[in-house]
């Protein structure tokens, strides 16, 4: 028996032939191939290239029913070794991408490693100023303020 | 770098990810990252993915020893960091102060003189003086039926009984301090089947391992202390039998709201470790507790845990076993990072042999206002 496909569009028009059981693992997808079955499925908001990242994440992660119960392709030492390399090989503004695709097409598992990478990155930030320079924040405090939280915060730094 | 801009929530989900260090050091990036160290709702979300840590206590200095478990290659580490204790206090001696932990907050008893109450995250410490100074410390909880946690202590006071005009006998009487009305209680129980090291605090009640003297089986159990009914209860059988007298065996808290069960079989050094498979939940009484057997040991590497002079604390994380206690030659107070395809030994640097500690979760839930005068150390 083949494999059901389906197709998914990329913002720029790029069609993803993709198998149904990779793809399911996106909770919205997976609705909306119930919805709409046999349509290709336009993801206006995701690039090229965080959709193949992220198909190549969604088929690495997909557990494959052989009739013989459940089994996953790799065990969860393994997966958890690649998930490790799989982000690490992104940059950051397209980490960046790929978590925003993570939540918007509801892949929880994807979401969690992509939102540790994330916090992992802040970890290795030498001061604030590097924080906010990384992920685009503003600075709202005053000198005061800034001052007194650290006047309060001497420990355990 | 491409502009960012996160919705609230994927940046306080990234946010609880951090370690607590890194969440107090970052609190100046911007005022919503500040106002989450007082946001309860992120603070528990950040509980529930902090890995626990070790408190450790040497004759004048106190540490928190965070244990990074590595992997992809990399050796697991530990960083001891020196945090500040001015307590109110001087422990004359370790064997006189017992440190435990209750929903995040340390309770440091100092015999003969009272409790320090306290969260080294917030740099805020509270103490409680003992009226009576002859109060003996056990463990500490609070009446979970409650909205608002308000801690109670449970110990014992030696006592005279008269039998006659020339003859008195001692006992124990056993009574609980009500921290919020600093009012003493004595409860109508036995002084029995009591714990012989500090118990474990969990949803506000006291765990602990003990036997029942009268059971010629021998068969092990786990007693409680309920703090909203105030009663002694029998909580359940152990999963696993003490087949030799010197086999040991240790409770501790697994995920939040279960229990890990260490055994170490005396004769072959082999370890076993147990946990619960559903949470605990005092208020479903009757409910038969489920033990899983999660992972068995080898023994090759492991200490022998008998007779430890400083006791054994450990916790279980991402299936490996974490725990603290002193070498088996030299008795330097040593960090075990134990899981089937790895034993690590890590020496804490002083190399001390008289220390206690106890296992809890950084966090920075802010000492209750009825431990008074509250102080920054």
């Amino acid at each position: 028996m083949s494999k059901k496909m389906i197709v998914l569009k990329s913002s720029e028009g790029v069609s993803f032939v993709v198998e149904e059981a990779v793809a399911r693992q996106s909770k919205i997808i997976s609705f909306l191939v119930e919805e709409f079955p046999d349509r290709e499925l336009p993801l206006t908001n995701m690039t090229s290239e965080i959709l193949r990242k992220t198909i190549e994440y969604c088929k690495k992660h997909v557990v494959e029913d052989d009739g013989g119960g459940d089994s996953s392709s790799s065990s969860s030492g393994d997966l958890k070794e690649w998930d490790v390399k799989f982000v690490a090989e992104i940059d950051q503004p397209r980490l960046m991408d790929l978590l925003m695709a993570a939540n918007y097409l509801d892949i929880p598992s994807l979401l969690d490693v992509t939102c540790q990478k994330v916090a992992d990155t802040i970890a290795a930030c030498n001061d604030e100023k590097e924080i906010r320079a990384t992920f685009n924040i503003e600075n709202d405090f005053t000198e005061e303020e800034v001052e007194a939280i650290r006047m309060e915060n001497q420990y355990p730094i | 770098m491409a502009p960012v801009n996160l919705p609230w929530d994927l940046e306080e989900k990234i946010l609880s990810g951090l370690p607590p260090l890194c969440l107090v050091r970052f609190r100046t990036v911007s005022q919503h990252w500040n106002a989450l160290l007082n946001d309860t709702r992120f603070l528990n979300y950040h509980l529930a993915r902090v890995r626990p840590q070790i408190i450790f206590l040497t004759e004048s200095k106190v540490y928190s020893i965070d244990i990074d478990l590595g992997g992809g290659g990399v050796d697991p580490t530990i960083e001891v960091r020196e945090i500040p204790s001015d307590f109110p206090y001087q422990a004359t001696d370790l064997t006189h102060t017992t440190i435990t932990s209750c929903d995040g907050l340390l309770f440091r008893d100092f015999w003969k003189q009272g409790v320090a109450v306290w969260n080294p995250w917030l740099r805020q410490v509270g103490w409680i003086e003992y009226v009576d100074k002859g109060f003996h410390f056990c463990g500490v909880g609070y009446d979970n039926r409650r909205p608002e946690k308000s801690y109670k202590i449970l110990g014992y006071f030696n006592c005279l009984r008269t039998v006659s005009n020339t003859y008195q006998v001692g006992y124990k009487r056993v009574a609980v301090y009500e921290c919020a009305s600093h009012a003493w209680k004595f409860l109508d129980a036995p002084f029995k089947q009591w714990p012989n090291i500090v118990p474990l605090s969990l949803n506000g009640n006291l765990y602990w391992v003990t036997s029942n003297p009268e059971d010629t089986l021998h068969q092990y159990l786990i007693r409680s202390f309920d703090f909203s009914s105030e009663m002694f209860k029998t909580f359940c059988l152990l999963p696993c039998r003490k087949n030799h007298s010197r086999d040991e065996i240790v409770l501790a808290v697994y995920k939040r709201d279960g229990f890990s069960l260490l055994k170490q079989c005396y004769i072959t050094g082999e370890i076993e470790i147990w946990v619960t498979k559903n949470k605990i939940d005092e208020e479903e009484e009757e409910v038969e507790v489920v033990w899983i057997n999660l992972m068995t040991l080898p023994t090759s590497n492991l200490p022998k845990l008998i007779n430890k002079l400083c006791g054994v604390s450990y916790f279980i994380f991402d299936k490996t076993l974490i725990m603290c206690c002193g070498d088996e030659e030299t008795g330097a107070a040593c960090i075990y990072i134990v899981r089937e395809d790895l034993c690590n030994k890590i020496q804490i640097d002083s190399g001390v042999v008289r220390f206690s500690h106890c296992v809890y979760l950084p966090n920075f839930i802010s000492v209750p206002s009825e431990f008074r005068p509250l102080l920054r150390v």
